[in-house]
């Protein structure tokens, strides 16, 4: 029981990180109908800009109050990135036909590159301590029937939360938010219509790099601060916003705890079960935990090809 | 827009499956590792009863044993007398070169007329079996020697590439003062990001255009997976920067060299503390990086374990050297309640490694906990660990970290760091300092000793002057640990190590006991995949 719970609070806690990330993936999709492979470089990116301003910069030491500062430094970053995204979006993405994916498809992967090169060229790829959000020392934790959940883990959920309800009020109750919503739906009608579409893509460029930063703040303690730290994070976001829908914000939330639990649960369990025999005959599954993933993906696919909670598109002929 | 998504979903699953099934690994070691997970639930018992046999690659278990017995009694502080001044030592240096000089000229080695090198100890080539158009002197072009390097520069492992930004600062500064043997140098470095199908292209560009005189490699699936390919076009894989047992065999693979402590002998000195220092009936936990690196470990340590009546039971967790957490896996192992917790792991690994194991608990209840030699740098590891950092031990392979502010004021380590960072490094970038004071000096020594030979800088030379560094005096290893390969006799350069535990508050790896001294007891290796030794 205690077992169980533990990689139940494993996998919210490692599910949590996926959502932070598959929720910008999704934002940038529903603006764009795209991935954005470079998402997760973005956010690292951000994550450097916080560390700048909150360690590099003095602060941190001068000041001492260590949550203060990095709260502080997450929403410069936030800003930052966000601003960055929109830099993106106008000079790299915008010259090029927005029906035609393909040539925007390789820019995000040649993002994905460049920026993990130059963070390597400017910071190194030496691991650097980030000063925490929220308390994250081994004693910071409450124990529930053996298993401990941790406080960062707690406030990383408490945050998905605080950013799912803020992403709600803009994109269904203020004006950029329904001319993001009527861009996503159909560019060529919104445009059609009056709707400025390139400050609708910029916009949602902006709120895609600015939470994607912000879940690289939280999760940078965690993984250690480096350039390469989303590389595998970022192949569990997609896999998270694929499951739960690529144009549902909710549903990559929910997708990246589904990812997270059956990657904590799949990995602990099926490693070690029997099934009869001598020994385990999947106990290779720890050192493959994207397998899980995968076969969870291949069946909502398979299954439900828009994801558990993304729109089915019915298009007229 | 359904069809991007069914696009998407087939690249997805499509990127997931190929990562999901690695490919970091020689190929048979999936097979091992089977095999050996196969013998590891073998009751205690019944294992206690087989003989203990020694593996190459490693001393034996008495022999470790008693050495470590010997360190234990022994002050960390007493010390061979040393020089004081930077001067003394190239006085040393220059005297070790001279000394195995004069051995060659002694003993006639070196390249005949027949094409054969012949070395100390039995150690021989022959260059009549190399490539039709071979040459000895190959990547000598323009005064300029080109050394060839393959390291991960991006990717998971990528802080590994800072060892050559540090050889690369050190080769600077011998240029500076005037190069070796007329030769100036330039390492040429290639990323394969740890991936050993890309060792093996890097490799092959290499050796189709670069055509460097030597070569380099770092990682031990990266350096099987190239292996072959060095010895069969007899290009010299030089000091390659991976413990593994395998790289001992000068009978079969006399092209390529060791460096550090091997990753068996580290495991038996692994095991040899824990019969010292714990109870009988402890339970270990490993946590296994997946791939030949880890596997490695794993294999040397499960062989000391089947054989000890004095570890009940080994319990192996393997990661994805990708992970981004290793949350799940040390759920796994702290379950077992384990009395002692062993990492088995390298690069940013080192660091989930330390946390998760204080955030699961294993920290607070085990009698130790290891972080592996590999794990050794303050800055790089330690630091990022934060406070779960403090009380790990290490058998550290005698290398003194560069950042470690307990050898702050160590002349060469404060020389070294002086220049790296006179010579573009960053000298508070731990691995730029192990590439700097630790393999530079080495290579130059070696470089020095193969100028110095007849015929000069030569791949044969850079071979023999290896085989025949009898007895280098290491600045940047601590005091009683000697460098030295013997031809066939002696494949290990280093077989000396520190167990030091690490102290957090002074930044400081704090050495338990003296030098373990396991020189010239590790027999050869010739390694087969899936078998071992």
């Amino acid at each position: 029981m205690q077992l169980l719970l533990q990689r139940i609070f494993d996998g919210v806690s490692d599910g949590a990180v996926y959502a932070s990330i598959a929720v910008a993936l999704v934002l940038i999709f529903k603006a764009t109908t795209l991935i954005n492979f470079a998402q997760g470089e973005m956010a690292m990116f951000g994550a450097f800009f916080a560390y700048i301003f909150a360690v590099q910069s003095g602060i941190l030491d001068f000041l001492g109050n260590q949550y203060l500062i990095i709260w502080v430094a997450a929403i410069i970053a936030m800003v930052l990135s966000a601003g960055v995204g929109i830099t993106i979006e106008r000079t790299l993405t915008r010259p090029f036909d927005p029906e035609d994916h393909l040539p925007v498809v390789l820019i995000t992967l040649g993002l994905f590159l460049g920026i993990n090169a130059i963070a390597g060229i400017i910071w190194n790829y030496q691991a650097r301590v980030m000063p925490a959000m929220f308390p994250n020392g081994s004693d910071d934790k409450v124990v529930i029937f053996g298993a401990r959940l941790f406080y960062d883990t707690i406030g990383t959920i408490v945050t998905l939360g605080v950013v799912l309800y803020i992403l709600f009020i803009i994109l269904n109750k203020t004006k950029m938010g329904l001319a993001f919503r009527a861009v996503s739906a159909n560019v060529e009608s919104a445009r059609l219509v009056g709707v400025r579409t390139g400050r609708v893509l910029s916009f949602g460029w902006a709120l895609a790099s600015a939470f994607g930063a912000l879940g690289a703040v939280i999760v940078a303690p965690r993984i250690t601060l480096q350039p390469s730290m989303m590389a595998a994070i970022v192949i569990y976001a997609f896999a998270a916003a694929a499951v739960g829908g690529l144009d549902s914000v909710g549903g990559a939330a929910i997708g990246g705890m589904i990812v997270g639990l059956t990657k904590s649960l799949g990995n602990g369990y099926l490693g070690s079960w029997h099934f009869g025999l001598e020994h385990p005959p999947l106990e290779f599954l720890p050192a493959t935990p994207l397998l899980i993933p995968v076969l969870i993906l291949l069946a909502v696919l398979w299954f439900k090809p828009s994801g558990l909670f993304g729109t089915k598109r019915i298009e007229r002929v | 827009m359904r069809r991007m998504k069914k696009n998407f979903a087939a690249l997805a699953v499509v990127a997931m499956v190929a990562a999901a099934c690695g490919g970091d690994d020689a190929s048979d070691t999936s097979s091992a590792s089977e095999a050996a997970s196969e013998e590891a639930d073998a009751p205690a018992e019944e294992a206690a009863e087989e003989p203990a046999e020694d593996t190459g690659g490693a001393a034996s278990e008495e022999e470790t044993a008693d050495a470590l017995a010997e360190a234990s009694e022994e002050d960390a502080e007493a010390a061979a007398e040393l020089p004081t001044t930077l001067e003394g030592w190239q006085e040393l240096w220059a005297s070790e070169r001279a000394a195995v000089v004069a051995a060659a000229e002694a003993e006639g080695w070196g390249l005949g007329d027949d094409g054969i090198l012949v070395g100390p100890a039995g150690f021989t080539i022959d260059t009549n079996e190399c490539p039709e158009g071979w040459n000895n002197d190959e990547g000598l072009d323009d005064g300029v020697i080109t050394i060839g390097v393959t390291t991960a520069n991006s990717g998971s492992l990528a802080v590994y590439g800072n060892i050559y930004a540090g050889l690369g600062a050190y080769f600077d500064m011998v240029n500076d003062q005037g190069g070796i043997g007329g030769y100036t140098f330039e390492v040429i470095v290639k990323d394969d990001e740890y991936v050993a199908t890309k060792t093996i292209e890097a490799w092959s560009e290499f050796f189709q255009s670069t055509k460097p005189l030597v070569g380099h490699t770092l990682g031990s699936p990266n350096t099987f997976s190239v292996q072959p390919e060095f010895n069969n076009q007899c290009v010299p894989q030089v000091m390659v920067a991976t413990g593994h047992q395998a790289w001992g065999d000068p009978v079969n693979h006399p092209w390529t060299t060791g460096y550090q402590l091997s990753y068996a002998s580290e495991a038996l000195l692994w095991g040899a503390w824990i019969e010292a220092n714990t109870e009988p009936g402890v339970v270990v936990a490993g946590l296994v990086m997946d791939n030949d690196f880890g596997l490695a470990y794993e294999q040397a340590f499960k062989d000391f374990a089947e054989n000890s009546d004095h570890i009940a039971k080994f319990e192996i967790v393997r990661h994805d050297p990708a992970s981004a957490t290793l949350t799940n896996e040390v759920t796994t192992l702290a379950a077992t309640n384990p009395d002692v917790f062993i990492s088995m792991t390298a690069g940013n690994p080192c660091v989930l490694a330390i946390q998760e194991a204080g955030r699961s608990g294993i920290i607070e209840n085990a009698q130790a906990v290891f972080t592996p030699s590999v794990c050794k740098s303050i800055a790089a590891y330690m630091d990022p660990a934060g406070e779960d950092a403090d009380g790990w031990y290490i058998v550290g392979g005698g290398i003194k970290d560069t950042t470690d502010a307990g050898y702050a004021d160590d002349l060469w380590i404060s020389y070294a760091n002086e220049k790296l960072d006179e010579y573009g490094g960053d000298s508070s970038i731990s691995l730029q300092g192990e590439g700097f004071a630790n393999r530079g000096i080495v290579w130059e020594q070696v470089l020095r000793i193969a100028a110095d030979l007849e015929g000069g800088i030569n791949r044969t030379n850079i071979m023999l002057a290896q085989r025949g560094l009898l007895n280098f005096t290491h600045p940047a290893l601590l005091d009683g640990i000697k460098m030295n390969l013997n031809g066939n006799e002696d494949a290990y350069f280093v077989e000396g190590s520190d167990i030091s535990k690490y102290d957090l508050a002074n930044r400081t790896w704090v050495q338990q006991g003296g030098t373990i001294d396991l020189s010239g007891l590790s027999p050869n290796c010739a390694w087969v995949p899936g078998e071992g030794c």
